[in-house]
C-alpha cells in the first residue's frame, strides 16, 4: 500500500492478494481443526 | 513341470498378456481357453497361442471341465458377473482391477470366497512392479522409520486408448474405479485400511464424449493416523511426469518412485543415516512385454497365485483387499456427490 501511494502504480501482489492468502490458510487450519470442508468465504 | 492346472480368460485386451505362462516350462499353469466378443479377434488370438477352444459365452469356458482358474479380464462393469459366474461354478479366479464398480458387488464376492473356499487374486499389478515392490520391502525393514505421509498418483491422457477400448466410452468407464483406484490400492498395501477421505472431482475438456468427471484429488486418512494424497488425472493433456508416482516421508528416510508404461523408471531415497549419500537412486530397466507392457508383472502375480494353489496360502492382494480398495473409491465419489468427509466402510 505504501509504495501504491508513493507511485500511484498498483503493486503486482496488493494487500488484498495478500489477505486472500491468509484466508485460503485459515480456511484450511479451520477444516483440519472441525474435519470438514471449509468455504474461504466463511473465514 | 506337468502343465496340469488350466486357465480360461475372459476379456483378449489385458487378456493375452495371462497366455505368455504357456511358455514357462516351471509353471504348472496353462491357458487353454478364450472368451470374447470379437469372434475374428478371438481366432487370432488363440491361433497365434496355439490355444485350443474359443467362445463368445463365457458360460461356456466356465463351464469346462479342464478349466480350473478363470481369468476375468473383461471390461470393468463386467467383472462382477464374470467372476461370480467362476465362483458359483467352483473355479479360483484373477480379476484384473478394479475388482468391481459397486461395494455390494464386492460384498458379494467376499461372501461367495469365503462360502467356497476358492482362491481369487485381484491383478493390481502395481503391487507387482519392481520399484514399488522394492520401495515396500525397504518400508518394511523400517529403512524410512514412520512414515507421516504418504502421496501416489496415475496420471494418463487416455485418447489414443479410447480407439482400441471404445467401452470407456460407451459404457462409461467410471475412472475413479478404472483410474484412482490403481494409487489408492498402492498406498493401501503399504498402510492398510483407508479411515476417511475428501475428494474433488472435475471433468477436463479433452474427451467430449467422455460424459463423466476424469481428473480426482483426494485427501486421506488411513486407520493408522498416517495422511496421504491421491492424484488420478486422464482428462488433461498428458503433463510432464511419470504416469504412476509414489512419495513416501519419514522420519529415518524418504523416497519417490515412479513407473510409465513401455519405460524404465526409478526409485530415489534419501536416508537420514548416510551423510555422504544425499540422494541414490535405483533405476529399472523397461518392461516391454505384453499389453501396456504389462506381461512381466502379469507374470509376477501368476506365479504367485499359482504358489497359493499350491500351498493353500491367502493371494494377495486377496477379495477383501479389493473390495476395501473398491469401498475407498465408493467413498470418494461420495465425498464428491456430497462436498463432506466420508467415512471409508472396510467391514469385510
Amino acid at each position: 500500500m505504501t509504495i501504491e501511494r508513493l507511485t500511484g502504480e498498483r503493486p503486482l501482489v496488493t494487500v488484498r492478494d495478500g489477505a486472500r492468502a491468509v484466508a485460503v490458510c485459515v480456511a484450511a487450519g479451520r477444516s483440519v481443526a472441525e474435519r470438514r470442508p471449509v468455504r474461504v468465504e466463511e473465514v | 513341470m506337468a502343465k496340469d492346472i488350466g486357465v480360461g480368460v475372459i476379456g483378449i485386451g489385458m487378456g493375452l498378456t495371462v497366455a505368455a505362462i504357456n511358455r514357462d516350462p516351471a509353471s504348472r499353469l496353462e491357458v487353454r481357453a478364450l472368451c470374447a466378443t470379437r469372434p475374428e479377434r478371438l481366432a487370432a488370438a488363440a491361433r497365434e497361442r496355439d490355444i485350443g477352444f474359443v467362445t463368445t459365452d463365457h458360460h461356456e469356458l466356465i463351464a469346462r471341465p479342464d478349466i480350473d482358474v478363470v481369468g476375468v479380464y473383461s471390461p470393468d462393469h463386467l467383472h462382477f458377473e464374470h467372476a461370480r459366474a467362476a465362483l458359483e461354478a467352483g473355479k479360483h479366479v484373477i480379476c484384473t482391477k478394479l475388482m468391481v464398480t459397486r461395494v455390494e458387488d464386492a460384498a458379494e464376492l467376499v461372501r461367495l470366497v469365503d462360502r467356497t473356499g476358492l482362491k481369487f487374486l485381484v491383478g493390481q499389478t502395481m503391487r507387482f512392479e519392481p520399484k514399488f515392490a522394492t520401495a515396500k520391502r525397504m518400508v518394511d525393514d523400517g529403512d524410512l522409520g514412520e512414515i507421516a505421509w504418504a502421496e501416489a498418483h496415475y496420471v494418463h491422457d487416455l485418447r489414443h486408448v479410447l480407439p482400441l477400448t471404445p467401452w470407456r466410452l460407451t459404457a462409461p468407464q467410471d475412472l475413479m474405479y478404472g483410474g484412482v483406484s490403481h494409487p489408492a490400492d498402492l498406498l493401501r498395501w503399504f498402510f492398510g485400511n483407508v479411515k476417511s477421505v475428501h475428494a474433488l472431482a472435475r471433468k477436463g475438456k479433452i474427451m467430449p464424449d467422455y460424459p463423466l468427471p476424469d481428473n480426482f484429488l483426494l485427501n486421506l486418512q488411513f486407520e493408522s493416523g498416517l495422511i496421504a494424497r491421491v492424484l488420478g488425472s486422464y482428462g488433461v493433456v498428458h503433463p510432464p511426469m511419470p504416469m504412476m508416482g509414489l512419495g513416501l516421508y519419514g522420519d529415518q528416510g524418504s523416497l519417490q518412485a515412479d513407473f510409465t508404461d513401455q519405460r524404465g523408471g526409478q526409485l530415489k531415497y534419501v536416508l537420514d543415516r548416510v551423510e555422504t549419500l544425499p540422494v541414490a537412486t535405483m533405476t529399472f530397466e523397461p518392461e516391454r512385454e505384453g499389453a501396456y507392457g504389462h506381461g512381466e508383472t502379469v507374470l509376477r502375480y501368476l506365479r504367485h497365485f499359482e504358489e497359493c494353489l499350491a500351498t493353500g496360502s491367502e493371494p494377495s492382494p486377496s477379495v477383501r483387499d479389493g473390495a476395501r480398495s473398491v469401498a475407498t473409491c465408493a467413498a470418494a465419489w461420495e465425498s464428491v456427490r456430497t462436498g463432506k468427509v466420508v467415512s471409508v466402510s472396510n467391514d469385510y
